[in-house]
Protein backbone atom coordinates (compact mmCIF):
# COMPACT_ATOMS: atom_id res chain seq x y z
CA UNK A 1 0.00 0.00 0.00
CA UNK A 2 2.66 2.59 1.11
CA UNK A 3 4.96 1.18 -1.85
CA UNK A 4 2.00 2.00 -4.52
CA UNK A 5 1.78 5.34 -2.62
CA UNK A 6 5.24 6.04 -3.17
CA UNK A 7 4.91 4.95 -6.75
CA UNK A 8 2.09 7.37 -7.04
CA UNK A 9 4.00 9.99 -6.00
CA UNK A 10 6.95 9.45 -8.10
CA UNK A 11 4.60 9.43 -10.82
CA UNK A 12 3.32 12.54 -10.26
CA UNK A 13 6.94 14.46 -9.91
CA UNK A 14 8.09 12.56 -12.99
CA UNK A 15 5.33 13.51 -15.07
CA UNK A 16 5.54 17.28 -13.77
CA UNK A 17 9.02 17.46 -14.44
CA UNK A 18 8.26 16.26 -17.65
CA UNK A 19 6.27 18.73 -18.89
CA UNK A 20 8.55 21.58 -17.14
CA UNK A 21 11.69 19.88 -18.86
CA UNK A 22 10.04 19.45 -22.17
CA UNK A 23 8.79 23.30 -22.01
CA UNK A 24 12.15 24.38 -21.67
CA UNK A 25 13.42 22.39 -24.00
CA UNK A 26 11.48 22.68 -26.93
CA UNK A 27 9.79 26.39 -25.98
CA UNK A 28 12.04 28.43 -23.88
CA UNK A 29 15.62 27.37 -24.64
CA UNK A 30 16.50 29.10 -28.07
CA UNK A 31 17.43 27.45 -31.37
CA UNK A 32 21.14 27.07 -31.59
CA UNK A 33 22.90 28.61 -34.12
CA UNK A 34 24.89 26.13 -36.03
CA UNK A 35 22.94 22.35 -35.43
CA UNK A 36 19.49 24.23 -35.52
CA UNK A 37 16.24 22.69 -34.58
CA UNK A 38 18.81 18.78 -34.16
CA UNK A 39 20.06 20.55 -30.89
CA UNK A 40 17.39 19.70 -29.10
CA UNK A 41 18.39 16.51 -29.36
CA UNK A 42 21.26 16.69 -26.64
CA UNK A 43 18.89 17.53 -24.08
CA UNK A 44 17.86 14.15 -24.23
CA UNK A 45 21.20 12.75 -25.16
CA UNK A 46 22.92 14.29 -21.63
CA UNK A 47 19.97 12.96 -19.58
CA UNK A 48 19.86 9.75 -20.76
CA UNK A 49 23.57 9.31 -20.57
CA UNK A 50 23.89 10.49 -17.01
CA UNK A 51 20.68 7.80 -15.50
CA UNK A 52 22.55 5.39 -17.94
CA UNK A 53 25.64 5.45 -15.62
CA UNK A 54 23.51 5.87 -12.22
CA UNK A 55 21.59 2.65 -13.46
CA UNK A 56 25.04 0.61 -14.65
CA UNK A 57 26.27 1.65 -11.10
CA UNK A 58 22.92 1.12 -9.04
CA UNK A 59 23.16 -2.17 -10.88
CA UNK A 60 26.82 -3.70 -9.89
CA UNK A 61 25.91 -1.99 -6.14
CA UNK A 62 22.89 -3.93 -5.49
CA UNK A 63 24.87 -6.89 -7.20
CA UNK A 64 27.32 -6.28 -4.36
CA UNK A 65 24.80 -6.15 -1.74
CA UNK A 66 23.29 -9.55 -2.93
CA UNK A 67 26.33 -11.47 -3.13
CA UNK A 68 26.58 -10.34 1.11
CA UNK A 69 23.25 -10.62 2.06
CA UNK A 70 21.73 -12.90 -0.35
CA UNK A 71 18.42 -10.65 -0.02
CA UNK A 72 15.96 -11.23 -3.40
CA UNK A 73 14.95 -7.95 -3.55
CA UNK A 74 18.22 -6.48 -4.28
CA UNK A 75 19.06 -8.86 -6.78
CA UNK A 76 15.26 -8.00 -8.61
CA UNK A 77 16.04 -3.70 -7.93
CA UNK A 78 20.20 -5.08 -9.72
CA UNK A 79 18.19 -6.66 -13.05
CA UNK A 80 15.78 -4.00 -13.27
CA UNK A 81 18.69 -1.05 -12.81
CA UNK A 82 19.97 -2.59 -15.80
CA UNK A 83 16.88 -3.19 -17.73
CA UNK A 84 16.09 0.56 -17.66
CA UNK A 85 19.34 1.38 -17.64
CA UNK A 86 19.75 -0.44 -21.46
CA UNK A 87 16.87 1.19 -22.50
CA UNK A 88 18.54 4.44 -21.94
CA UNK A 89 22.03 3.23 -23.13
CA UNK A 90 20.14 2.85 -26.83
CA UNK A 91 18.56 6.21 -26.12
CA UNK A 92 21.83 7.47 -25.90
CA UNK A 93 22.94 5.69 -28.78
CA UNK A 94 20.31 6.89 -31.25
CA UNK A 95 20.27 10.22 -30.23
CA UNK A 96 24.28 10.41 -30.62
CA UNK A 97 23.35 8.34 -34.27
CA UNK A 98 21.00 11.27 -35.11
CA UNK A 99 23.42 14.08 -33.85
CA UNK A 100 26.54 12.47 -36.13
CA UNK A 101 24.05 12.70 -38.66
CA UNK A 102 23.59 15.94 -38.83
CA UNK A 103 26.69 17.11 -37.52
CA UNK A 104 29.61 15.06 -39.37
CA UNK A 105 27.08 13.36 -42.46
CA UNK A 106 27.53 9.83 -40.88
CA UNK A 107 25.12 7.95 -38.74
CA UNK A 108 28.22 6.11 -37.42
CA UNK A 109 31.74 6.64 -36.49
CA UNK A 110 34.10 4.61 -35.02
CA UNK A 111 35.60 6.97 -32.42
CA UNK A 112 36.66 5.68 -28.90
CA UNK A 113 32.97 7.23 -27.14
CA UNK A 114 30.95 5.52 -29.54
CA UNK A 115 32.62 2.24 -29.66
CA UNK A 116 32.88 1.71 -26.34
CA UNK A 117 29.48 2.50 -25.27
CA UNK A 118 28.24 -0.07 -27.86
CA UNK A 119 30.06 -2.43 -26.38
CA UNK A 120 28.58 -1.23 -23.09
CA UNK A 121 25.08 -1.36 -24.74
CA UNK A 122 26.32 -5.28 -25.94
CA UNK A 123 26.99 -6.06 -22.58
CA UNK A 124 23.83 -5.25 -20.60
CA UNK A 125 22.08 -6.57 -23.83
CA UNK A 126 24.19 -10.25 -22.63
CA UNK A 127 23.49 -9.33 -19.38
CA UNK A 128 19.79 -9.11 -19.79
CA UNK A 129 19.13 -12.52 -22.03
CA UNK A 130 21.62 -14.13 -18.97
CA UNK A 131 18.68 -13.00 -16.89
CA UNK A 132 16.22 -14.43 -18.76
CA UNK A 133 17.96 -17.96 -19.73
CA UNK A 134 18.40 -18.53 -15.84
CA UNK A 135 16.24 -19.21 -12.79
CA UNK A 136 16.44 -19.34 -9.25
CA UNK A 137 19.44 -18.65 -6.68
CA UNK A 138 21.48 -19.34 -10.39
CA UNK A 139 19.75 -16.39 -12.03
CA UNK A 140 20.20 -14.14 -8.79
CA UNK A 141 24.09 -15.03 -7.98
CA UNK A 142 25.50 -14.94 -11.86
CA UNK A 143 23.67 -12.23 -12.61
CA UNK A 144 25.21 -9.97 -9.20
CA UNK A 145 28.78 -11.38 -10.77
CA UNK A 146 28.17 -10.28 -13.84
CA UNK A 147 26.60 -6.70 -12.99
CA UNK A 148 29.52 -6.32 -11.59
CA UNK A 149 31.85 -7.61 -14.33
CA UNK A 150 30.37 -5.65 -16.91
CA UNK A 151 30.30 -2.35 -14.62
CA UNK A 152 33.99 -2.18 -15.69
CA UNK A 153 33.16 -1.20 -19.09
CA UNK A 154 31.54 1.70 -17.32
CA UNK A 155 34.20 4.21 -16.76
CA UNK A 156 36.20 3.06 -19.66
CA UNK A 157 33.08 4.76 -21.61
CA UNK A 158 33.15 7.66 -19.26
CA UNK A 159 37.19 8.18 -19.98
CA UNK A 160 37.48 7.30 -23.37
CA UNK A 161 37.95 10.86 -24.28
CA UNK A 162 40.47 11.27 -22.17
CA UNK A 163 42.38 8.09 -23.21
CA UNK A 164 42.50 8.05 -26.25
CA UNK A 165 40.95 11.49 -27.53
CA UNK A 166 38.50 12.31 -30.12
CA UNK A 167 37.97 15.16 -32.38
CA UNK A 168 34.11 14.63 -32.15
CA UNK A 169 33.48 14.35 -28.43
CA UNK A 170 34.09 16.87 -25.83
CA UNK A 171 35.57 15.04 -22.90
CA UNK A 172 32.77 14.54 -19.99
CA UNK A 173 32.69 17.81 -17.94
CA UNK A 174 30.70 19.19 -14.82
CA UNK A 175 31.02 22.92 -15.98
CA UNK A 176 28.82 23.54 -19.02
CA UNK A 177 29.90 27.03 -21.09
CA UNK A 178 25.93 27.49 -21.95
CA UNK A 179 23.37 29.53 -22.77
CA UNK A 180 21.08 29.67 -19.11
CA UNK A 181 18.19 28.70 -20.98
CA UNK A 182 19.91 25.85 -22.26
CA UNK A 183 21.53 25.41 -19.09
CA UNK A 184 18.28 25.01 -16.64
CA UNK A 185 16.72 22.74 -20.19
CA UNK A 186 19.57 20.39 -19.74
CA UNK A 187 18.81 20.18 -15.65
CA UNK A 188 15.59 19.56 -16.16
CA UNK A 189 16.12 17.14 -18.95
CA UNK A 190 18.32 14.95 -16.99
CA UNK A 191 16.19 15.40 -13.80
CA UNK A 192 12.95 14.28 -15.66
CA UNK A 193 15.35 11.35 -17.15
CA UNK A 194 16.37 10.50 -13.48
CA UNK A 195 12.76 10.40 -11.90
CA UNK A 196 11.78 8.22 -14.76
CA UNK A 197 14.39 5.56 -14.30
CA UNK A 198 13.89 5.45 -10.57
CA UNK A 199 10.05 4.67 -10.92
CA UNK A 200 10.64 2.54 -13.72
CA UNK A 201 12.98 0.46 -11.86
CA UNK A 202 11.24 0.28 -8.54
CA UNK A 203 7.63 -0.72 -10.84
CA UNK A 204 10.39 -3.40 -12.93
CA UNK A 205 11.63 -5.13 -9.82
CA UNK A 206 8.21 -5.13 -7.92
CA UNK A 207 6.92 -7.30 -11.65
CA UNK A 208 10.59 -9.35 -10.93
CA UNK A 209 9.53 -10.01 -7.53
CA UNK A 210 6.15 -10.76 -8.35
CA UNK A 211 7.25 -13.03 -11.44
CA UNK A 212 9.93 -15.04 -8.79
CA UNK A 213 7.19 -15.33 -6.32
CA UNK A 214 4.70 -16.95 -9.24
CA UNK A 215 7.15 -19.31 -9.85
CA UNK A 216 7.77 -20.46 -6.64
CA UNK A 217 4.03 -21.07 -6.47
CA UNK A 218 3.87 -22.84 -9.55
CA UNK A 219 7.03 -25.23 -8.63
CA UNK A 220 5.15 -25.82 -5.07
CA UNK A 221 2.06 -26.87 -6.91
CA UNK A 222 3.72 -29.28 -9.18
CA UNK A 223 5.80 -30.81 -6.20
CA UNK A 224 2.21 -30.87 -4.74
CA UNK A 225 0.66 -32.81 -7.48
CA UNK A 226 3.59 -35.12 -7.99
CA UNK A 227 3.44 -36.08 -3.98
CA UNK A 228 -0.33 -36.82 -4.49
CA UNK A 229 -0.06 -38.62 -7.50
CA UNK B 1 40.34 -38.59 7.47
CA UNK B 2 41.02 -35.29 6.22
CA UNK B 3 40.40 -35.29 2.12
CA UNK B 4 43.27 -35.60 0.04
CA UNK B 5 42.76 -32.46 -1.25
CA UNK B 6 43.24 -30.49 1.63
CA UNK B 7 46.47 -31.94 2.42
CA UNK B 8 47.99 -30.76 -0.57
CA UNK B 9 48.24 -27.21 -0.63
CA UNK B 10 46.97 -24.14 -2.73
CA UNK B 11 49.64 -24.95 -5.57
CA UNK B 12 49.31 -28.80 -5.37
CA UNK B 13 45.70 -28.37 -5.62
CA UNK B 14 46.18 -26.09 -8.43
CA UNK B 15 48.98 -28.31 -10.59
CA UNK B 16 46.53 -31.53 -10.08
CA UNK B 17 43.51 -29.53 -11.63
CA UNK B 18 45.53 -28.14 -14.48
CA UNK B 19 46.68 -31.88 -14.99
CA UNK B 20 43.00 -33.12 -14.53
CA UNK B 21 41.92 -30.50 -17.16
CA UNK B 22 44.61 -30.77 -19.82
CA UNK B 23 44.16 -34.89 -19.61
CA UNK B 24 40.66 -34.37 -19.99
CA UNK B 25 40.78 -32.28 -23.00
CA UNK B 26 43.79 -34.79 -23.88
CA UNK B 27 41.23 -37.41 -24.08
CA UNK B 28 38.73 -35.97 -26.15
CA UNK B 29 41.49 -34.61 -28.59
CA UNK B 30 39.10 -34.92 -31.56
CA UNK B 31 36.70 -31.56 -30.05
CA UNK B 32 40.11 -30.11 -29.64
CA UNK B 33 41.11 -30.32 -33.35
CA UNK B 34 37.41 -29.05 -34.34
CA UNK B 35 37.93 -25.74 -32.52
CA UNK B 36 41.53 -25.63 -34.60
CA UNK B 37 40.00 -26.56 -37.84
CA UNK B 38 37.02 -23.80 -37.24
CA UNK B 39 39.77 -21.46 -36.59
CA UNK B 40 41.55 -22.08 -39.52
CA UNK B 41 38.25 -22.08 -41.17
CA UNK B 42 37.37 -18.58 -40.18
CA UNK B 43 41.04 -17.30 -41.16
CA UNK B 44 40.02 -18.91 -45.11
CA UNK B 45 36.78 -17.45 -44.73
CA UNK B 46 38.18 -13.91 -43.97
CA UNK B 47 40.94 -14.07 -46.15
CA UNK B 48 38.39 -15.07 -49.31
CA UNK B 49 35.66 -11.88 -48.14
CA UNK B 50 38.49 -9.30 -48.03
CA UNK B 51 41.95 -10.98 -48.27
CA UNK B 52 45.07 -9.63 -49.99
CA UNK B 53 43.11 -9.19 -53.41
CA UNK B 54 41.36 -6.51 -52.19
CA UNK B 55 44.48 -4.40 -51.54
CA UNK B 56 45.00 -1.80 -54.15
CA UNK B 57 47.51 -2.92 -57.07
CA UNK B 58 49.00 0.22 -57.09
CA UNK B 59 50.70 0.39 -54.00
CA UNK B 60 54.36 0.53 -53.19
CA UNK B 61 55.95 -2.70 -51.18
CA UNK B 62 55.77 -0.96 -47.68
CA UNK B 63 52.24 0.48 -48.23
CA UNK B 64 51.50 -2.77 -49.21
CA UNK B 65 52.81 -4.93 -46.42
CA UNK B 66 51.44 -1.98 -44.10
CA UNK B 67 47.94 -2.64 -45.59
CA UNK B 68 48.40 -6.69 -45.16
CA UNK B 69 49.50 -6.20 -41.32
CA UNK B 70 46.03 -4.84 -41.12
CA UNK B 71 44.12 -7.59 -42.48
CA UNK B 72 46.56 -10.21 -40.45
CA UNK B 73 45.98 -8.75 -37.62
CA UNK B 74 42.25 -8.42 -37.63
CA UNK B 75 41.42 -11.87 -38.93
CA UNK B 76 44.03 -13.62 -36.43
CA UNK B 77 42.57 -12.09 -33.41
CA UNK B 78 38.50 -12.56 -35.19
CA UNK B 79 39.35 -16.63 -35.80
CA UNK B 80 41.05 -16.38 -32.21
CA UNK B 81 37.63 -15.15 -30.26
CA UNK B 82 35.28 -17.45 -32.56
CA UNK B 83 37.49 -20.37 -31.53
CA UNK B 84 37.33 -19.52 -28.30
CA UNK B 85 33.74 -19.45 -27.77
CA UNK B 86 33.84 -23.17 -28.96
CA UNK B 87 36.98 -23.94 -26.96
CA UNK B 88 35.42 -22.91 -23.49
CA UNK B 89 31.94 -23.84 -24.21
CA UNK B 90 33.68 -27.19 -23.56
CA UNK B 91 35.67 -26.59 -21.04
CA UNK B 92 33.05 -25.32 -19.44
CA UNK B 93 30.89 -28.63 -19.59
CA UNK B 94 33.38 -30.62 -18.44
CA UNK B 95 32.90 -29.64 -15.30
CA UNK B 96 29.62 -29.32 -14.90
CA UNK B 97 29.08 -33.28 -15.92
CA UNK B 98 27.99 -35.55 -13.64
CA UNK B 99 28.54 -32.37 -10.79
CA UNK B 100 32.19 -32.68 -11.44
CA UNK B 101 32.54 -29.29 -9.56
CA UNK B 102 30.45 -29.90 -6.56
CA UNK B 103 32.52 -33.06 -5.76
CA UNK B 104 36.02 -30.60 -6.34
CA UNK B 105 34.40 -28.26 -3.98
CA UNK B 106 33.80 -30.97 -1.34
CA UNK B 107 37.03 -32.30 -1.61
CA UNK B 108 38.33 -28.79 -0.16
CA UNK B 109 39.62 -27.22 -2.91
CA UNK B 110 39.93 -23.43 -2.55
CA UNK B 111 38.16 -21.07 -5.02
CA UNK B 112 41.19 -19.51 -6.29
CA UNK B 113 43.29 -22.81 -6.78
CA UNK B 114 40.01 -23.71 -9.32
CA UNK B 115 39.93 -20.23 -10.47
CA UNK B 116 43.69 -20.18 -11.98
CA UNK B 117 43.71 -23.82 -13.30
CA UNK B 118 40.77 -23.15 -14.80
CA UNK B 119 42.69 -19.62 -16.28
CA UNK B 120 46.20 -21.69 -16.94
CA UNK B 121 44.51 -24.56 -18.72
CA UNK B 122 42.46 -22.63 -21.09
CA UNK B 123 45.77 -20.41 -21.83
CA UNK B 124 47.15 -23.73 -22.98
CA UNK B 125 44.46 -24.50 -25.02
CA UNK B 126 43.96 -21.38 -26.83
CA UNK B 127 48.06 -21.18 -26.91
CA UNK B 128 47.91 -24.25 -28.56
CA UNK B 129 45.27 -22.90 -31.15
CA UNK B 130 46.79 -20.01 -31.96
CA UNK B 131 50.56 -21.87 -32.88
CA UNK B 132 48.09 -23.34 -35.50
CA UNK B 133 46.73 -20.09 -36.62
CA UNK B 134 49.61 -17.60 -36.55
CA UNK B 135 51.70 -19.54 -39.72
CA UNK B 136 47.91 -20.06 -41.68
CA UNK B 137 47.97 -16.03 -41.13
CA UNK B 138 50.77 -15.63 -42.37
CA UNK B 139 50.86 -17.71 -45.10
CA UNK B 140 47.15 -16.83 -46.58
CA UNK B 141 47.56 -13.07 -45.55
CA UNK B 142 50.99 -12.96 -47.11
CA UNK B 143 52.47 -11.25 -43.93
CA UNK B 144 55.73 -12.78 -45.47
CA UNK B 145 58.02 -10.14 -44.46
CA UNK B 146 57.60 -10.50 -40.55
CA UNK B 147 61.34 -11.32 -39.30
CA UNK B 148 61.58 -14.30 -36.86
CA UNK B 149 62.35 -11.40 -34.36
CA UNK B 150 58.66 -9.91 -35.17
CA UNK B 151 57.35 -13.93 -34.88
CA UNK B 152 58.47 -13.66 -31.19
CA UNK B 153 57.21 -9.88 -30.70
CA UNK B 154 53.84 -11.74 -32.05
CA UNK B 155 54.41 -14.48 -29.84
CA UNK B 156 54.17 -11.78 -26.99
CA UNK B 157 51.63 -10.33 -27.65
CA UNK B 158 49.80 -13.14 -28.26
CA UNK B 159 50.17 -14.52 -24.45
CA UNK B 160 48.78 -11.22 -22.95
CA UNK B 161 45.80 -11.12 -25.21
CA UNK B 162 45.19 -15.00 -24.92
CA UNK B 163 46.21 -13.87 -20.76
CA UNK B 164 42.67 -11.66 -20.73
CA UNK B 165 40.24 -13.46 -22.89
CA UNK B 166 41.85 -17.09 -20.24
CA UNK B 167 40.56 -14.54 -17.22
CA UNK B 168 37.29 -13.93 -18.84
CA UNK B 169 36.93 -16.83 -20.11
CA UNK B 170 37.35 -19.09 -17.16
CA UNK B 171 34.28 -17.62 -14.99
CA UNK B 172 31.92 -16.57 -18.06
CA UNK B 173 32.28 -20.72 -19.03
CA UNK B 174 31.33 -21.41 -15.26
CA UNK B 175 28.49 -18.69 -15.25
CA UNK B 176 26.50 -19.84 -18.73
CA UNK B 177 26.84 -23.71 -17.90
CA UNK B 178 23.79 -23.44 -15.84
CA UNK B 179 21.53 -21.61 -18.47
CA UNK B 180 19.92 -22.73 -21.19
CA UNK B 181 20.60 -22.61 -24.75
CA UNK B 182 24.36 -22.12 -23.05
CA UNK B 183 25.91 -22.46 -26.89
CA UNK B 184 25.07 -19.25 -27.92
CA UNK B 185 24.41 -17.18 -24.22
CA UNK B 186 28.52 -18.40 -23.84
CA UNK B 187 28.95 -15.87 -27.35
CA UNK B 188 26.76 -13.38 -26.89
CA UNK B 189 28.10 -12.87 -22.81
CA UNK B 190 31.91 -13.59 -23.75
CA UNK B 191 32.68 -11.44 -27.04
CA UNK B 192 31.54 -7.73 -25.51
CA UNK B 193 33.53 -8.26 -22.73
CA UNK B 194 36.27 -9.58 -24.49
CA UNK B 195 35.93 -6.70 -27.04
CA UNK B 196 38.10 -4.24 -25.43
CA UNK B 197 40.76 -6.63 -24.90
CA UNK B 198 40.35 -7.74 -28.77
CA UNK B 199 40.52 -4.04 -30.15
CA UNK B 200 43.54 -3.35 -28.43
CA UNK B 201 45.33 -6.68 -29.17
CA UNK B 202 44.48 -6.22 -32.70
CA UNK B 203 46.10 -2.78 -32.43
CA UNK B 204 49.50 -3.52 -31.41
CA UNK B 205 49.73 -6.54 -33.55
CA UNK B 206 49.20 -4.64 -36.76
CA UNK B 207 52.08 -2.92 -35.98
CA UNK B 208 53.83 -6.63 -35.06
CA UNK B 209 52.87 -7.75 -38.30
CA UNK B 210 54.05 -4.69 -39.95
CA UNK B 211 57.03 -5.04 -38.40
CA UNK B 212 57.23 -1.51 -36.72
CA UNK B 213 57.95 -0.61 -33.41
CA UNK B 214 54.74 0.00 -31.15
CA UNK B 215 53.37 3.01 -31.82
CA UNK B 216 50.27 3.22 -29.43
CA UNK B 217 51.75 2.43 -26.02
CA UNK B 218 47.76 3.53 -24.06
CA UNK B 219 46.69 0.08 -26.30
CA UNK B 220 49.68 -1.78 -24.84
CA UNK B 221 48.85 -0.63 -22.16
CA UNK B 222 45.01 -1.55 -21.97
CA UNK B 223 46.20 -5.29 -23.26
CA UNK B 224 48.04 -5.44 -19.58
CA UNK B 225 45.88 -4.15 -18.03
CA UNK B 226 42.59 -5.72 -18.85
CA UNK B 227 43.68 -8.99 -17.95
CA UNK B 228 44.94 -7.49 -14.61
CA UNK B 229 41.63 -6.49 -14.14
CA UNK B 230 39.29 -8.93 -14.71
CA UNK B 231 41.92 -11.29 -13.00
CA UNK B 232 41.03 -9.21 -9.53
CA UNK B 233 37.57 -9.30 -10.33
CA UNK B 234 37.40 -12.12 -11.47
CA UNK B 235 39.14 -13.44 -8.10
CA UNK B 236 37.35 -11.80 -6.23
CA UNK B 237 33.76 -12.83 -7.64
CA UNK B 238 34.43 -16.50 -8.33
CA UNK B 239 33.53 -18.15 -5.05
CA UNK B 240 30.08 -16.73 -5.33
CA UNK B 241 29.65 -18.39 -8.32
CA UNK B 242 30.73 -21.90 -7.44
CA UNK B 243 27.82 -21.64 -4.51
CA UNK B 244 25.45 -22.34 -6.68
Amino acid sequence: MVRSRINGVLGLVTALLVMVGATFVFVVAPIEVEMREIQKVFYFHVGAAWSMFVAFTVTAAYGIVYLIRRNPRADAIAGASASVGWVYAAIVLLTGMLWARSAWNTWWNWEPRLTSMLVLWLMYAGYLLFRSTTRGDARRTYSSVFGIVAFVMVPIVYYSIRIWGSVLHPATKTKWNLDNRMYYGMLLGTLAMSAAYVLLTRLRADVDIAEQEVDALRQEQMFGEDAEG
Amino acid sequence: MEPQAMRAGRSGQFTRLVAKDLSLQWRNREALYVVGLFSLLVVLVFAFAYGPEFVPPGLGRAARHGELAKLGAAIFWSALAFGAVIALHRSGEADREFGAMGAIRLAGVSPTAIYFSRIVSIFIILTAIEAALLPAVIVFLQVESMTAMDVARMAGVAALGTCGVSTIGAFVSTMTASARGKESLLSVVLLPLVVPLLIAATKVSVDVFASRPISDWRWFSLLVAYPMLTAGVGLALFDSLLEE
